[in-house]
């Protein structure tokens, strides 16, 4: 197995791939092309990115490209998969509990106050409209999105089968939202390590998962500081607020890296009183969900490797 | 206590030691005699059990001249998948 990694989306990609270096090369050159071009694309820190612009056009039509199309397409469909629960329009909660900058501007320059005077409005993602002939979207006044993690597992989905042209099997990891191709030869199973989602530099557990797409969604990763009080990055589009989590992580295995990308998310939202209704929404969906004394739960089968994770949070 | 009434005492504590000593001649005469060591190894048959211990391996043997069988200790060393669920 052959590995490349590098920075970009404000996170690590990962690539793996069997064969032989020279001959994967150009492969995974064209990941990294591929990924280069998506986050021009999908960024929402950037001022020239369609993403921007397709948000600036709220309340209209949007002629956007074949990947923004089909994109936006596949976000609305688990929208309604998820009982709401995944609602890609929260990027005005997210702005209001401060993460209106990349995680880097955070880390270094901190965040503003919340404002006093926003109010949580019910999302109208559901209202969006779509024209499959000219690629055209209308996203209901006011209601701009931020595509970020169902991005990341869209573009690891897209580069895994472009690099599937030079290898028979593959995989490609943007922040964690993993796209598996193939099997390694002689392998029953991909081997993929278990985060301490307390501490990421420790391995809790090792799984062993088919092809297809495995996904984590955490509160502890993306954090930050506003007005005293510690927030993060996953917004229950219920209350417009960080959402108060059961688990601190959620690792889902599914047909493909989108959907797994989303039921990670939407089951960390939900926690386990809801695990049942959101499984039955996708057959083949498995989870593993960490909570925050170090406990594994969930249906998929992970080995766990004796390490003792930390258990304050 | 004046002489007389020693004197009965001496005679009375004698009486009771030799009767007392009388009694318990007799008793043990009659109780049951207790199997003597001799009789047991004469009369019973004591049956030893053996454990049947392997052959002391030679020089040559402890070298790995022979086939042996080798017990595999399980190995304790876990290879960590290089890729990692990281989450976002």
């Amino acid at each position: 197995m052959e590995y490349d990694q590098f920075s970009a989306m404000n996170t690590l990609v990962q690539v793996a791939a069997q064969g032989e270096r020279q001959d994967l090369a150009q492969g995974f050159e064209r990941v990294r092309q591929f990924v280069e071009q998506s986050e021009e694309r999908f960024s929402r820190f950037r001022e020239t990115s369609e993403l921007t612009r397709l948000n600036r056009s709220t309340g209209g039509w949007f002629y956007a490209s074949p990947e923004m199309f089909d994109l936006v397409k596949a976000a609305l469909k688990m929208h309604n998969l998820t009982g709401g629960l995944f609602d890609p329009s929260v990027l005005s909660a997210l702005r209001q509990a401060g993460y209106d900058r990349s995680m880097d501007e955070i880390q270094q320059k901190g965040v503003p106050s919340a404002r006093t005077d926003w109010r949580w409005t019910p999302s109208h993602f559901a209202e969006t409209g779509l024209d499959p002939e000219t690629h055209a979207i209308f996203l209901p006044q006011g209601s701009q999105i931020d595509l970020g993690g169902i991005a990341k597992g869209w573009i690891a989905a897209s580069a895994a089968e472009q690099l599937s042209q030079f290898t028979d099997a593959c995989a490609v990891s943007a922040g964690g939202d993993m796209a598996l191709l193939g099997l390694p030869t002689g392998e029953p199973a991909w081997e993929i390590s278990l985060e301490d989602p307390l501490d990421p530099e420790e391995v809790m557990a090792i799984m062993k998962v088919p092809a297809g797409g495995l996904a984590t969604s955490t509160v502890t990763r993306r954090q930050w500081q506003q007005d005293g009080q510690t927030r993060h990055h996953i917004i229950d589009p219920r209350s417009g607020e960080p959402a108060n989590t059961h688990w601190l992580s959620v690792t889902v295995h599914a047909p493909s890296a989108v959907a797994a990308e989303v039921f990670a998310k939407a089951l960390l939202i939900a926690g386990p009183a809801e695990v049942q209704t959101l499984l039955s929404r996708v057959s083949g969906l498995q989870y593993s969900a960490v909570d925050r004394y170090g406990v594994i739960n969930g249906n998929l089968k992970v080995t766990e490797i004796g390490y003792a994770p930390t258990t304050t949070f | 206590m004046n002489k007389i009434t020693k004197t009965i005492l001496r005679i009375w504590i004698t009486v009771s030691a030799l009767v007392l000593f009388g009694i318990g001649w007799v008793a043990l005469a009659h109780a049951q005699k207790p199997a003597s060591l001799a009789d047991q190894f004469t009369n019973n048959t004591i049956v030893v059990e053996t454990v049947d211990l392997a052959p002391v391996l030679s020089l040559e043997e402890l070298a790995g001249t022979t086939n042996r069988p080798v017990i595999s200790q399980p190995s304790v060393n876990i290879n960590i998948p290089r890729m990692r669920t990281r989450g976002s």
